[in-house]
């Protein structure tokens, strides 16, 4: 297998910023078309591609699943709207 | 209990900081409006991630949102998630001072219900497949050490972005990747055993325990 072991550490250290895209640390589109071109020939590195991603899919599954209770936002955004509005009274 | 009478009565009947100026007063309404209403949903978990409490977090909210509304006019608009995130860990560490000595350490998952937003109906395969997988994910999170599982929580399952999450937490945004990333490499480690198949009973050999 021909592909620069440079690649796959390189790949290894930007994935997750890949994924996040948080602006604080952003691939520049650079950066995300190499990862990109590294990842359609590279096995190892998609796999652990694929191994983020799943593990990413099940926090979001899990921050889905402990969300605040509805009455208990409710009741704070009445608190914000009588803020709001001035009143009280 | 943590509650602080005083401000919790700012919310009622009381003095408006804006009275006597009605101009100022409505932009301050408009501020507020536009800019912390729609984040009320996120300051509670970013609240519940601090004092690993639905209770305490309220409260906290509470607060924070008196606090907001009387520091409105004097936030610039940038970033308002973070100011107000902000906000909410002042109010925490502020009401950890005047109750109890020790924090609670984040039971983050005090009770593991389904709670009441789940909001997708996906095929029973896939539910069988994932409800197993979630609860490894579960359990290599309640495994990792508290600071890392903080970063975690607040990014991955918050949708914070670093810089609210540094925010949060009090440290640079640096520290944020950094934790985030022997995090997440953790818990890949802790699930490497674990990948989805047709057959979620047959166990592997598995690695590390
Ligand atoms: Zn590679």
């Amino acid at each position: 297998m021909s592909v620069p072991m440079l690649d796959c550490w390189l790949s290894a250290r930007r994935l997750d910023r890949y994924l996040d895209r948080d602006d604080s640390a952003r691939l520049t589109d650079g950066q995300a078309r190499r990862l990109e071109h590294h990842l359609s020939v590279c096995a190892r590195c998609a796999s652990s591609a694929e191994d983020r991603m799943r593990v990413r899919a099940a926090l979001h599954r899990l921050g889905a699943r402990h969300r605040p209770d509805p009455a208990a936002v409710a009741r704070l955004e009445d608190v914000a709207a009588r803020l709001r509005t001035g009143e009280g009274a | 209990m943590s509650v602080d009478q005083s401000t919790r009565h700012a919310v009622g009947p009381g003095p408006d900081p804006a009275a006597g100026d009605p101009d100022a007063s409505t932009g301050r309404a408009e501020l507020f409006g536009t800019y912390v209403e729609p984040e009320i949903e996120a300051m509670l978990r970013v609240a519940h991630r601090l004092t690993g409490s639905w209770n305490d977090a309220e409260d906290v909210v509470q607060d924070s949102l008196v606090r907001a509304y009387r520091a409105i006019d004097r936030f610039d608009g940038r970033h308002p998630r973070a100011w107000l995130f902000t906000i909410v860990r002042n109010t925490h560490l502020n009401s950890l001072r005047r109750t109890r000595p020790v924090p609670a350490e984040d039971e983050w998952l005090e009770r593991r219900t389904p709670a009441f937003g789940a909001d997708r109906a996906p095929s029973a395969e896939e539910v069988y497949a994932d409800r197993h997988f979630d609860a490894d994910v579960e359990a290599a999170l309640a495994a990792l050490d508290p600071r890392f599982r903080r970063v975690v929580l607040l990014v991955d399952l918050d949708h914070l972005t670093y810089a609210e999450a540094a925010e949060v937490l009090g440290v640079p945004v640096g520290t944020v990747m950094s934790r985030l990333s022997r995090a997440r490499s953790r818990l890949r480690e802790q699930l490497a055993h674990r990948r989805p198949g047709p057959d979620p009973t047959t166990d592997p050999k598995g690695k590390r325990r």
